[in-house]
């Protein structure tokens, strides 16, 4: 037996989210054959964290058993390569004032329409505003502001936003994929997606960059934590037990990873009628409250359900331009406000603080 | 608040001192810091128990870069090429506290 043949059968194992099989990847390293064909080598994977490599090693211990090796023995290692890029490579992102999340720790509660109406009301006071839509599995910025052009991407692989209504800078998933088709990845195929989304977008200067997370608290969500230093955060919530429940998480995530949660806005709180005007309380009430008495921070406001404001997301234009005297846009903008003012608080609070940096020991 | 740090530097004995924004600070021999490596590859991700054998660690290793990851967390790329240890500050603050 030698290393060809060895390098041969290993060929029929692929890797699914890469699509190429292990030796083309160059997974398989350092083979040793002894005389009596004992087979020893590394397989060198791309994350050390791979959720695959236990099934990668019984596949390669049998395809080569069934060759004729009488051992197998696999060192596993993960070393990601350093031509990879950086994690604090935030170049584009240099010139961003402040970033901010704004996530839910569940689905459907309106985090998006928070999203886009909280980048319009920032940007009619004048700030230069900025969305990175990284719910990846679920895009909808592209329909709220009525997006259907494709960013431009340069030769060097990166992208130009999309310049939207109100002057807002976007860049959406669902700018790259089709609408109708779900995008069905598993964690490091998305996670990679992200991080190219943050760190080849052209933002140039702005003072409020809006990252618009995926729901829950997993895999992406993470990621973004790691990969840029966020301002802050803001949880969007709906007043029922389930939603608070998750929302505790969200709020429990970002204490995890050291990013201050600004404040939670409670969403579709009540019910404004459009022929009688009075308010409905459909759901029940002081669940907001609930979480920032249990956690210490502030309820933004009370987003309450207006047929005309849920029209104008759809339509493509955010209730804050469209509605503008609205109850949904006056509290919008009473929202944003209070989040320029906690994120200015933050900023000068964390003046000394060390949030973006890349040194070589050497230098120190 | 939330720990962070206001200085990364080295000390003239060669470690690496983290000086935080609550005013206190932490000192770490290199070789011990790599040795306590949280990764996934050192440590087991279910049990929790260390994989990395300290005796496969030289004695002079050393660091080559120190990077933020987020606002929590600082990566470090050591000499023997291994770089996916995330080191959180408070977990670094902790080590300082027990030993």
């Amino acid at each position: 037996m030698n290393e060809k043949q060895v390098l041969k059968a290993l060929e029929v194992i692929i890797d699914p989210d890469l699509h190429r099989n292990i030796v083309e990847l160059g997974f398989v390293q350092n083979i040793l054959i002894s005389e009596n064909d004992d087979v020893s080598f590394d397989l060198v994977l791309t994350t050390p964290a791979c959720p695959l490599k236990e099934k990668f090693v019984v596949d390669c211990k049998k395809i080569l058993s069934d060759l004729g090796a009488k051992s197998v023995s696999i060192a596993l290692s993960g070393k990601t390569q350093p031509s990879q890029v950086n994690l604090s490579e935030n170049t584009f992102l240099k010139d961003v004032s402040h970033i901010l999340a704004v996530s839910s720790g569940k689905g459907g509660v309106g985090k998006s329409t928070v999203t886009a109406n909280l980048a319009m009301a920032l940007s009619l006071s004048g700030a230069r505003v900025g969305i990175l839509d990284a719910d990846i599995y679920g895009p909808s910025m592209g329909v709220m502001f009525g997006i259907e052009e494709a960013p431009q991407v340069h030769p060097d692989k990166t992208i130009s936003p999309v310049l939207a209504r109100g002057g807002i800078s976007i860049v959406s998933m669902s700018m790259f994929a089709d609408s109708d088709k779900a995008t069905i990845w598993r964690g490091p195929m998305a996670s990679q997606m992200i991080q190219n989304f943050l760190h080849r977008v052209r933002w140039g200067g702005l003072d409020y960059l809006l990252i618009d997370f995926p729901p829950g608290t997993g895999d992406i969500q993470l990621t973004l934590t790691q990969s840029c230093p966020l301002s802050g955060a803001v949880v969007v919530t709906t007043p029922q037990e389930v939603a608070l429940a998750d929302c505790r998480k969200g709020l429990a995530m970002f204490d995890a990873v050291g990013v201050a949660v600004v404040g939670v806005v409670e969403n579709m709180s009540y019910f404004i009628c459009d022929q009688c005007e009075k308010s409905h309380y459909i759901f029940r009430t002081g669940g907001g409250e609930k979480i920032t008495k249990q956690y210490g921070v502030p309820l933004l406001g009370k987003i309450p359900l207006e047929p005309s404001v849920a029209d104008a997301g759809d339509l493509g234009a955010p209730a804050v331009l469209a509605h503008p005297n609205s109850v949904s846009a006056t509290e919008f903008i009473r929202i944003a406000e209070q989040v320029v003012c906690a994120l200015s608080v933050l900023s000068t609070n964390n003046e000394q603080v060390l949030s973006n940096y890349n040194y070589e020991w050497s230098d120190l | 608040m939330i720990l962070q740090p206001v200085k990364i530097s080295k000390t003239p004995k060669n470690e690496v001192r983290f000086d935080w924004n609550d005013g206190s600070f932490s000192v770490f021999n290199l070789r011990a810091l790599r040795v306590a490596c949280p990764c996934a590859l050192c440590v087991d991700e279910h049990t929790g128990e260390r994989i990395l054998d300290p005796n496969t660690i030289p004695e002079d290793i050393s660091i080559i870069n120190l990077r933020s990851i987020g606002r929590y967390a600082v990566g470090i790329t050591w000499t023997d090429g291994h770089r996916s240890g995330i080191y959180p500050y408070r977990q670094l603050k902790e080590l300082t506290k027990t030993k």
